[in-house]
């Protein structure tokens, strides 16, 4: 392992950081984990949403809970820190189904609408996706090495693997 | 009386949820004790109103292996009870209560893992069997669900959903241990912001 500083995202919290730092973010259940990077200037950016849609929370002044609000937020520090939003890629990991309660539709799927979700901004907002380790029923711990792009993903009986 | 907010919470209304946290747990882990046929200490019980950014750590670390068996409360409360085992004590659970010689959680079977969410049936039945008694509140729950995984993604869930309009959960957590220090685990029960208006009322009646 080489030494370069590792900065923990917590649960709704995102961050921004340049090479060689590397942006963690620990046990991704339902939530997920966008990973945002300017291969140029090799800025790294990394939120843990926890829902797809900021529209629809009344107490929404935490803008790293949401898809819509996190991705925008983390392109404007990485602009202001010298990334450019058009040469910005993205990887994703999580959403995640842990449990399987019946009667409970919405939140089975939360897990898959976060996944829609944040496709669709990425979309909208023409930023490739290039890859994206999502859904089944295990957590996963992720980290953006800035120094390569690399998104590496553990998890717990279900391998480690580089995105 | 208003609506309070539990980001005011007062001194004398958390030392209300403790004392009942404190009964309805003492009920609980007699139940378990006797399920696993051992003595279980608990600690103090805890009132934690705790930011989501850290919430994943709540059960340690956020990479701990545990088997979280989760429960969804309804009827008066709006409310989830969760038992986390680390996984070598879900582990020695199952061992003891079905007599196996398992050596790791992945040689679990559908009997062993029914057996784990049966546990946590009995534990929410004590607990709020309990709870009724001194609050008067009707409870209902779900069917207990189990996941074997990182303690971040297993709180990922209530997280979501208890968080939804709010940067902060509030739980009732007990921590406990049987005499060998062999197995040990976390018990919590959360609720939302009018849950928590009710057990105030209701326990504001008794006290």
């Amino acid at each position: 392992m080489s030494d370069e500083a590792i900065i923990k995202v917590g649960m709704a919290d995102l961050n921004v950081v340049k090479a060689p730092a590397i942006l963690t973010t620990l046990g991704l259940g339902s939530c997920v984990g966008i990973a945002l990077y300017d291969t140029q200037v090799k800025i790294g950016g990394l939120a843990h949403i926890m829902l797809p849609d900021s529209k629809q929370i009344k107490n929404n002044g935490n803008v790293a809970k949401f898809a819509d609000t996190a991705i925008l937020q983390l392109i404007e520090e990485m602009t202001n820190m010298g990334a450019r939003s058009n040469r910005l890629v993205a990887k994703i990991a999580g959403g995640a189904h842990m449990f399987e309660f019946k009667n409970m539709d919405d939140m089975m799927r939360i897990g898959t609408r976060n996944v829609a979700a944040v496709t669709q901004i990425l979309k909208e907002l023409t930023i490739p996706l290039l890859a994206s380790d999502t859904g089944s029923n295990y957590g996963r711990t992720i980290e953006l090495h800035t120094a390569t792009g690399i998104l590496l993903v553990r998890t717990i009986g279900h391998g480690t693997r580089e995105i | 009386m208003g609506e309070r907010n539990y980001h005011n919470i007062t001194e004398e209304e958390i030392d209300m949820l403790r004392e009942a946290g404190n009964i309805a747990s003492g009920n609980a882990m007699t139940s378990l004790g006797t399920l696993l046929g051992c003595t279980l200490d608990m600690s103090v019980v805890k009132v934690r109103i705790e930011n989501i950014q850290e919430l994943t750590d709540v059960l340690g670390d956020a990479e701990d292996f545990i088997a979280g068996m989760l429960i969804n409360v309804y009827g008066d409360l709006n409310a989830m009870l969760l038992l986390a085992l680390k996984a070598e004590s879900a582990l020695k659970a199952v061992n003891l209560i079905l007599g196996k010689n398992l050596n790791h959680v992945e040689e679990f079977d559908e009997i062993d893992l029914s057996v784990l969410c049966e546990t946590g049936n009995i534990l929410a039945g004590s607990y709020l069997s309990s709870l009724n008694t001194f609050t008067g509140l009707e409870l209902d729950v779900s069917i207990p669900q189990i996941s074997i995984d990182m303690a971040g993604a297993i709180l990922s869930y209530p997280a979501i959903e208890f968080a939804r309009n709010d940067n902060t959960m509030l739980f009732i957590e007990t921590v406990f241990e049987d005499t060998n220090k062999v197995l040990n685990g976390t018990y919590i029960l959360i609720i939302d912001n009018q849950s928590y208006n009710k057990v105030i009322d209701s326990l504001g009646k008794w006290l």
